[in-house]
Parts: C-alpha cells; structure tokens; sequence
C-alpha cells in the first residue's frame, strides 16, 4: 500500500510535471506551469514527489526552453533565468511542505480525540450488553421489580422459559404463569415480604412455554438506597423441581430397599465392625421367632453341632476382614434346622475400614435335598447306563468319544483311549459306511440311525443298531453327541429266520398244488395264492368278485352253502368246477376253515381248493370199469368162480349155475366135485388141495358135466389173490370149455401125421440125389469090382488071388448097398407114431450119414459135438430123424449164398437141465430177420419150398413136450435148438 | 525116374470104390495108385510117366474140380472124373476145363478102361511135345544176346545185308552171327530154323 502509494506520489509528480510541460509549451510561459506542478506535486504528494517535479521541471527548462533547445546543457546566460525559477520552486516546496505538515499534525490530534470518545462509548455499550447477557444466560429466570412489587425488569431466561413476550410479563402479568393452586400462596408471600422487607423463600409453580408446571424457588432479595429504603426487588426463580423429584424417588427407593430387604426370601442382617449383630430383616425374625434384640447371640440359634465352627469362622472373618461364606444349619422358631448358606460381605469407607458387616441368609435346605436327591439319581443314573444292555457312548461335537459305557468297554474289550480309534471295531464290511454315515451325521447334525457290526472281545463280530442323536445348546449348535449301539444279532438272525420261514411259507402256500385264498370274515376275498392267479388267469381285483370264476350251474347251491357258512361259522365244504385261464372247468373240492379271534368272531376264513377233476374222472370211470367187469364177468363165455383161501367156493358167475343147472350152495362144501366126470375127480382134488396148501396156480383140464348129462372138457385155471403180506385172500378161477378145442385139435393132428407124411415125401424128392449116391457108390463099387473080377479070371493066366478078392468086396459093398437102402426106407416109413427110448446121438448120427453126400455137395463141413453119456429120450424115432433132417438140410441150405466163409455146420447134444436133452444145429449162413416167424406155416425163404418143414419140426417137437425155437447166432448164421423131456427112468 | 509105364491115379474118397478101381485098372496091367483125397494126390511123389488121373467129383475137402483147377496151372495128368450123382452144370464145367472123360457113377469098365487108353496116349503126346520145347529152350538160351537179337531178321528171311543195315553192323558179322546161331539151335536149314523160332514163340522182325 505505501509502496503503491508512494508511487502513486511519484507517479503525481511526473504526471503534473508532464502536464505542466504540454501546457508550457504551448503557452510559452514555462514556470508558472512547472510552478503549478510542483506545487500540486508537494501539496498531494509530500516532500519527495515535491522534489521530483523540482528536479524534472529543471530538466525540462533546461531541454525544451533554454537554449540551447533539446540540450542539456544551460547556456550560462541562461543561468540566472535558471536560477530564478530554481528558488521560488525550492520555496514552494518549503513552504507547501510546512503548510503540508501543519495541516497533517492537526488531523491527527483530531483523529486521536475522536478515537477516544468513540473508545469510552463502546466500552460502555460493551459492558451494558455483557451485563445484560449475563443476567439474560444465568440460567435461572430473574427479574426485578419496583418497590410496590410490579416487575421492571425480566431476563431472557424467564421469557424463554415462560414463553410470554416481554411486555405481558412485566408489571403483574408474571402472575399468569403461576399456578392457580399457589397463586394465592405467591401474592400472599409478596405480600409478606413487601410488609416484611425480609427476604424468606417460596415454593411455587411456573408454568413453562409448554403448559407444563414445574416448581420454583423463588428468592428476593432488596436494593436499599443510602436511607435504607428499599428502591428496587431483585429475585430469582431457581427450579427445583428435578431435586424434588430425586428426593421422592430416593425416599421411594429407600422405602422400597426397606420393603424388599425385609420381603426377600433370605435372612439378612447387618454386623458391627466388632462383629456384632446390628440389624435384622423382618424375616429372620419371623424365621427364628425371636426379637432383634434377642438376636444378638445368633450363634446360638445354629445347630449345635455347627456352632463351634461358625463362630470360629465368624470371628477370623471378622479380624481379618475376608469375606465370610458357610453352610449352617439355623433353628427356625419351631425349633427345624434347616440349612442356609450364609454370606457376609464387609462394608469399607474410603479409607479402607470395615464400616459394617452384611450377612445375607439364604436358605438352601431345599437345594441340598435337591442335590442330594440329584447326586443319588446321577448315581442310578450312571448305575443304569452301565447296567443296561446297550453300549452307550458320549462323543464331541466332532464325533470323538468322550466316554463309553462299562458296556462298551466289556464287549470291545479295549479302553476309551483305544476306542477314540473306533472304526476298528467295526465289521470292514461296513467300516466304509459307517464312517461317512457319521461324518454326514456330523456335518449335517441328523441323528443317526444305521446297523453295523461291531468286534467283540473275543473277535466275533454282531449286529448293532446304532443310534446317535445330538445334544444341542441353547443356539442350537452341537455340544455332544449322544450315541447309543443295541445288540440286534440274535434280533437280525431272527428276522433272517423268519424272513426266511415267510419265505418257505410263501413257497409252500404258492407251491403246493392246490388254490388258497383267504376271504375276510364278510366272505370277499382277501388274498390269493399264485397257483390261484396262475390256474384262474386273473388278476386279484377281478377275483374280489369270486362268482365269475365258479361254473354258473354250481353258483346257485355254493352260494347258499356259502353264505350259511359266513353266517353260522362252520367250515364250508363244496365241490365246484371253477373256470381256468383257458376257460375250462374242473372240479376243485374247495374246503373253508374259519380263524377266530380270542373272543370267537371269524377273523378270516382260509379256503383250499383241491383239483379233483382227475379224481371224479377216475371214479367215474372206476365205476363205469367196475360196472363193465361185472358185465364182463357175468357175460363172458367161461365159468369164472372164486374160492375162500381154503378152496370154499362163495363166487361163481351166472353162467357156471346155467352150465350146471344148480345153484350158488350146491357148489360149498366141494360140492363142484359132483359135477366132474368120475375118472376126474381124484386128481382134480389132489392138484386142488396141493394148491390151496401152497398157493401154486392151479392148473387142471377135466370133464364136467353139463345141465343135460354131457360131459364136457374144460380147462381150469385158478389164480391166488395174494394180500399185501403175501398171503392168498382169494382164489380166482376161469373153466373154459375146451371141448370143441379138444376135438379140433385131434383133427388137426391127424391132419398134421399127413401132412408129415406128404413132407417126408416131399423131404425124398428134395433128398433123391443124396440117397442117389449114397447107393452109387456101393453099387460103383459092386459093378467095377465085378469088371475087375471078370478080368482077374478072363486073365491069362487067370488071376484067382485078385478075382476072389474082388468077389469079396463084391458081397461086402452089396451089403453095404442093402443097408444103405434099409436106412432110407427106415427115414421114410409111414408108420403110426411109436414111442420108445432113444439115444438123440444115434439119431443125429444116422441123419448125418444121409445128408453126407449132400454136404459134401454143397461144401459144407460138418462138425459135431455129441454129449457122450447122453441120457435116452422117448420119441418116434421116425420123427425125430426127420425133424433133425430138416434142421440139417436147412442149415445147409442157408449156406448156398455163402461164399466169403466157410460154410460149417455145427451140432451139438447135451443135457440143458435136469430132464431135458438140448441139441443144437448152428450154421454159418445167412441168418433169420424174424427167427420166431421162420416156424409159421407156409413161412419159406426157397424158391419152390412148401413152406411146411419147420412148421412141422415145431408141431414134432411140441408133440414130444419138447420146445424148438431158432436164435440168430453171433456175426452171422442161424442157430435152431430144440428140447426134449429125458425118458423119465433117466430122470430119476 | 523116367520111364514109358503108365500109371494111373485114383482119388476117391470112398474105399470100396478105390479097392474096385485099383483092381479093375490093374487088371489090364496098368499102374494103379490110389488116393483119398486131393490133398493126399498134390502130396504124393508121382513117377515121371504118362499118367492119368480118375478123380472123384464130391471130395471131402478140396472137390474134383478144385484140383482140376489145381492142376491145370501145370502139367497135370488128363482127368477123368467120376460122380455119384452128376449133375450137368459139374459136368460142363469139368469137361470144359480139359476133362478126357465124365462118367457117373457106376459106369461100365470098358467106358473107363478106354477113356484111360485116350487119356494116357493123350498125356504121352503132351509129354514128348513138353520135352521138345524144353530142348529147344536149352539152345536158345546159349545164344548171345546180340545173336538173339539177330535171329528174328534171320527167321523174318532177311538178306544179311539187309539185317546188317537194319542192326547198323556190317554183313560179315551178320553172318557170323547167323552160323553161331545155327550152330548152337541145332537147326540143319533155315527152315528148320524158322520152325523152332515159331515154337518158340519168336516172332520174324518185320
């Protein structure tokens, strides 16, 4: 500011100098122009810009006036001019400079007074306005008021508290916000202490901006003047209405102190420092029954035995200032000791020292009953859970066992250390499972609920179920789990059994062949077996309904045996047809049982129905057989009887009685013998009685003599029906009349002598050419040797010797001619049938010197086995040649084909059993396809054979009780074997 | 044992029929030997001698005609047979395997007597042809290979020049040969040559 003041002063200097130039030049009267300036300079500028235009208006005279013109140098003449305007300029600036300062001194004597007058005035409003926020901030509403008591003068406080504006308040408005109930009090007071000039106080309500009245107290106090009469009131209002208001509640805290100290269900009482009792509560008097006073012994009021102790305890706590704290037993007024916890604090002041003793009762008889009550049921308690059959077992909230029951430790045989590494307990089966189970249990806080089998001690492994519930505080975190493992091994092995047993039931009931179905006490049906759903082809809900599978016919008569059963209980019995799958009936015999409950209402009924379509069909069709045996019996053409075990006959059918003419009795008592030819009797009833005695069959042809007198041959035949124990129940028989069988077979066997007599012819045809040579050769013999006889004599000489030789074996071959010719007229005799005793050997011999040529013939090779001391058989000698003529010339004949083997016959004799001569003709021929049809008649592998040989052969030997019968021998050939009874002198 | 006597075999295995047989037949002086079965013949040691053999058709064993059979392989005897009961198809079969004779049984001696005249003239023929043929063989196994070689162009009628262009050799050794070939066959001409050549079953070289 100086700074641009000053050149501001300058800048004025050089301005006006400037100025002072243009004018000047134009003018052409330089100083009075410069003088102007340097007069305005000083005068505006003070004494250096004074200066300065002194100085630049020198300069300019010196450049732009004197001459020489614009140079700065002054021509001496010129000096004097130069001078004359240099000194009235000095003077100028001397003199405007000392006009300039006077002027300055006597503005700043001025200023100083006036600032001093303003000073005194401000510091006078300062203090009023101080003392008037003073008096307006106390808080505390204040006034003042003339001597006659009308208010002059109030604070801010006042109007801020009552709300009236000034105006109203002052003179006697305050009076509108006093109370109306101490409005006359006030005045009262005022008027008091205007008589009085005393300055008491006064309690009074003012009512506040807000309506609401508090109380004041209200103090006046008087300004006296020098003859102490009173000019002015000054008053205050104080409020007191928060000290009021703490004193009541203090009074009614006291007073509640006092209630509840003597209403709290504990004794309570105050204690000199000495140790002395100083107070007591209203209920410790009325516990012991006796006065304060009375109290002073307290310790007498303990239990004796309690007593020394206390005190003891008392006393210490007392000297050494500790808290005292006991259980003692106190007497109360009915003379109970009951027990209380005692506590004594000590009260200190300030200093530290005891200043009194507070001893609060409690009474905790109930509460040591309650613990003992609990210590003795955690005692069952923890008795129980190791007494129970469970293995119990506490873990933390992270599934570490805490503890386990004795249980527990007893069946895993390890301690609770070695059970923290539970899972090796567990079945490795189920370890896996078990462990996840838990930590999914843990995680997620669900009970678990699972079965595992656990190690036992002695390493066998069973079942638990396990189960673990949390216990859970008050936020619902997990503390602890509380986990529990029942023994279900013998309950699951149960289970097993009888999962298993339903299942063989299940299987019994679905597998037995018959329909089941339960029907509900109303008679709907309840369940079914599957051989039910199988045979009907139903599904259950269709079979509630169970009319639509009964055929309609039965429906009638099942339905109402059925209802009467549902209605009276008693078990149902029915044969049905019931309708198959396939929609055919059969007959089930269906019963129904009912089950009762324990008061004998049908719970159920069981029905079974048994198929019995295949048993009525065997009835039916036992009786339609038993009715048709009947027929049978009583219509066939033979005498059927039966017979008692002991022969008596109780049976015969309707034809024996037409046969005989008689009736049933005639027959008893052997009575049947009567009717038999005379001759037959006897050995009838031998071979009778030996049956009955042991049971053979019964065997016997006989003559029995018709209604009309003919006798007539029938055979017999009896069977004996034997019982399970092997012993005959009865005797069946059969007589068949074999009277026309007997004359026919006479006839057939005279037809049959013919007919084998015609075979024996045709056996000489067939054999001609054998029997031819069997006589050449003899004869060859007879005609050479007599050629040779005839030349040994017609000789020359004549050769006797040779000729009687010859001659000799002429009569010899000619007996051998004669004999060969004896043999065959023998073979081929037609002569009655004649039985004598023979050796089969020699037979089978002489046939085999007949066929000898024939085999040679043919190539066949004939070997013999012949038994040596062969036993005799009686036969026809005729027959029985012939008969193994034709087995040896069939023989042969069955090997004309052969060429690849040797054809060989082979026969052989022997004795088969004890009286039967078996012989055997075997060759190597081509065999028989049906070596029983090779003996029916007419049967014949040959081109222009009859047909008859071997049926002849058969009958031949059927007719000497013999037995011929043909075999295909091994590889290949046939074998022919017959058999003949020995003559019976062999036998025995 | 060579000798001119005839002999006759008899194989009959019926010893009244053999005994008649050896004293008929020996009573026109013949040999008789007798035999029951064809094994007991093929058995037998024989003389070396016109023979011939009067064979029962039915034999036990081996029959007549098996033997036949047998026999004609090499230089058996001539057969007549004998038969009990001759049927026709034997008979044909016999007769067309050679037989002299078939004659059922009984036969009258002169029938049989004859047929062994035939038989045996028969076999003495056949035996001296035998002995020929044998003879030449021996000759003909002298010569050289080369001149059996040579002999067929010989017995063809070939000049020796002829067969010495033909055999690549000259004429001289050719007729050398030829003279050797004379010489050991024991042929006089050439035309006895050729004779023993064609019995020899050579054929001429064409």
């Amino acid at each position: 500011m100086t700074v641009f003041s000053k050149a501001w002063r300058y800048g004025l200097a050089v301005i006006s100098c400037g100025l002072a130039l243009s004018l000047a030049i134009r003018l052409d009267s330089p100083s009075s122009c410069f003088f102007l300036a340097i007069m305005m300079s000083n005068l505006y500028g003070g004494k250096g810009p004074g200066v300065l235009s002194v100085l630049l208006s020198s300069l300019a005279f010196d450049y732009f006036f004197f001459p020489p013109k614009y140079h700065f140098w002054i021509q001496p003449s010129l000096y004097p001019r130069f001078a004359a305007f240099l000194v009235p300029a000095a003077l100028i600036v001397v003199v405007v400079e000392a006009k300039r300062r006077a002027g300055e001194a006597r503005r700043e004597v001025d200023a100083k007074y006036r600032q001093v007058s303003e000073d005194a005035l401000a510091q006078a409003q300062k203090s009023e306005a101080r003392l008037r926020l003073i008096i307006d901030s106390i808080p505390v509403p204040a006034w003042s008021s003339r001597a006659d008591g009308s208010a002059d003068f109030i604070n801010q406080r006042w109007l801020d508290y009552t709300g009236l504006p000034l105006e109203d308040a002052l003179g006697w408005g305050w009076k509108i916000v006093c109370h109306p109930d101490d409005l006359d009090r006030t005045m009262e007071y005022w008027r008091s202490v205007l008589a009085s000039h005393e300055d008491p106080e006064l309690e009074a309500r003012l009512r506040r901006f807000d309506g609401i009245y508090r109380r004041f107290l209200f103090r006046v106090s008087p300004l006296r003047d020098e003859s102490g009469n009173v000019v002015q009131w000054y008053g205050t209002c104080i409020d007191i209405e928060d000290r009021k208001r703490a004193e009541e509640a203090l009074r009614a805290s006291e007073h509640q102190l006092r209630l509840m100290v003597d209403s709290i269900p504990a004794l309570v009482t105050t204690m000199t420092p000495a140790g002395d009792t100083e107070a007591v509560n209203e209920r410790l008097v009325a516990y012991t029954g006796q006065t304060p006073g009375e109290l002073k012994n307290w310790t007498e009021k303990l239990h004796p035995e309690d007593r020394a102790g206390i005190a003891d305890r008392w006393r210490r706590s007392v000297e050494t200032g500790d808290p005292y704290e006991t259980d003692e037993r106190v007497r109360r007024a009915d003379g109970v000791y009951r027990w209380f916890h005692v506590q004594g604090l000590p009260m200190r002041d300030a200093e530290g020292h005891i200043v009194r003793w507070y001893l609060l009762w409690t009474d905790i008889e109930d509460r040591k009953r309650t613990e003992e009550a609990l210590r003795s049921r955690e005692q069952q308690l923890r008795l129980m859970v190791d007494s129970i059959p469970a293995l119990i077992s506490i873990r933390t909230a992270t599934g570490e066992i805490e503890t386990v029951n004795r249980q527990c430790l007893d069946y895993t045989g390890m301690t609770v250390d070695q059970l923290k590494n539970w899972p090796e307990t567990v079945h490795p089966d189920d370890r896996e499972d078990a462990i996840a189970q838990w930590k999914d249990a843990i995680e997620n806080g669900n009970p678990l609920n699972n079965e595992v089998r656990l190690r036992r001690t002695d390493g066998v492994y069973r079942w638990f179920q396990a189960r673990a519930l949390p216990l859970r505080d008050t936020e619902g975190g997990i503390i602890r789990w509380h986990t529990l493992y029942v023994d279900i091994e013998d309950r699951k092995r149960a289970e097993e059994a009888l999962r298993a047993s339903e299942l063989n039931f299940r299987l019994i009931v679905d597998s037995i062949p018959g329909l089941l179905c339960t029907n509900t006490a109303a008679g709907e049906i309840e369940l079914v077996n599957k051989t039910l759903l199988n045979y009907t082809g139903k599904p259950l809900g269709e079979l509630k309904n169970w009319c639509v599978i009964v055929h309609p016919g039965d429906l009638p008569a099942v339905m109402s045996l059925w209802s009467r059963s549902v209605a009276t209980g008693h078990p149902f019995s029915a044969e049905v047809r019931v309708c198959r799958a396939d929609g055919s009936y059969r007959w089930f015999q269906c019963r129904g049982f009912p089950s009762r409950d324990v008061d004998g209402r049908i719970v159920r009924w069981y029905n079974l129905l048994t198929d019995v379509e295949d048993r009525r069909n065997a009835e039916e069709a036992l009786r339609a057989s038993e009715y048709h045996l009947r027929l049978m019996t009583e219509t066939i053409p033979a005498l059927v009887w039966r017979t008692t075990p002991d022969g008596e006959i109780d049976y015969v059918n309707r034809r024996v009685l037409q046969y005989a003419g008689k009736r049933l009795e005639d027959f008893g008592n052997n009575g049947w013998l009567q009717l038999l030819h005379p001759d037959d009797v006897d050995p009838t009833f031998r071979k009778w009685q030996q049956s009955t005695r042991t049971g053979e069959p019964h065997q016997v042809t006989y003559r029995l003599r018709r209604a009309d007198g003919e006798y007539r041959w029938f055979d017999v035949r009896g069977e004996p029906l034997r019982d399970s124990e092997g012993r005959v129940a009865e005797w069946y028989g059969i007589c068949i009349d074999v009277e026309d069988r007997k004359r026919t077979e006479e006839v057939l066997r005279s037809t049959q002598e013919r007919l084998s007599v015609a075979s024996q012819i045709a056996t000489v045809g067939e054999l001609s050419a054998s029997i031819a040579h069997e006589v050449n050769q003899p004869l060859t013999a007879v005609v050479s040797n007599g050629n040779a006889c005839l030349r040994w004599l017609s000789a020359q000489p004549p050769n006797l010797g040779k000729a009687m030789e010859a001659a000799e074996r002429i009569v010899r071959d000619g007996k051998d001619a004669g004999e060969v010719v004896r043999r065959i007229r023998a073979l081929f005799k037609r002569a009655a049938h004649e039985e004598v005793p023979l050796d089969l050997n020699d037979v089978i011999v002489e046939v085999l010197s007949l066929v000898r040529s024939e085999t040679e013939k043919r190539r066949v090779t004939i070997e013999t086995e012949l038994a040596p001391d062969l036993p005799p058989v009686t036969g026809d000698r005729v027959q029985l040649q012939q008969l193994i003529l034709n087995l040896l010339l069939n023989g042969i004949e069955a090997m004309d084909p052969v060429t690849d083997r040797p054809r060989r016959l082979f026969i052989r004799s022997g004795r088969n059993s004890e009286d039967m001569v078996l012989v055997q003709v075997q060759d190597s021929g081509v065999g028989l396809k049906d070596p029983d049809g090779v003996f029916d008649a007419f049967f014949t592998t040959k081109e222009n054979g009859m047909g008859m040989g071997l049926a002849i052969c058969r009958s031949v030997v059927q007719a000497h009780n013999g037995r011929l019968w043909a075999a295909s021998s091994d590889g290949y050939g046939a074998t022919f074997c017959f058999t003949l009874p020995l003559q019976l002198s062999a036998v025995s | 044992m060579t000798s001119d006597n005839p002999i006759v075999f008899v194989v009959d295995d019926d010893y009244r029929v053999r005994e008649a047989l050896s004293s008929l037949i020996a009573s026109v002086g013949l040999h008789v030997t007798a035999y029951g079965s064809a094994a007991e013949f093929l058995a037998a040691e024989k003389p070396d001698a016109p023979a011939c053999l009067v064979l029962d058709l039915q034999l036990p064993g081996a029959s007549g005609l098996d033997l036949q059979r047998e026999l004609a392989n090499g230089s058996g005897p001539p057969i007549i047979f004998i038969t009990g009961h001759g049927d026709i198809p034997s008979s044909v079969r016999a007769m067309k395997a050679g037989a002299i004779e078939f004659l059922p049984k009984p036969f009258g001696d002169e029938d049989l007597l004859k047929a062994i005249d035939a038989a045996i003239a028969l076999d003495r023929t056949a035996r001296q042809e035998r002995a020929e043929l044998a003879e030449l063989r021996r000759h003909y196994a002298l010569l050289t290979p080369r001149e059996r070689e040579v002999l067929p162009f010989v017995v063809a009628g070939l000049a020796n020049k002829q067969t010495a262009g033909e055999l690549g050799t000259s004429e001289i050794t050719i007729g050398v040969h030829r003279g050797q070939i004379m010489r050991k066959m024991g042929a006089g001409s050439l035309a006895e040559l050729v004779r023993m050549a064609d019995r020899l079953r050579i054929a001429p070289a064409k």
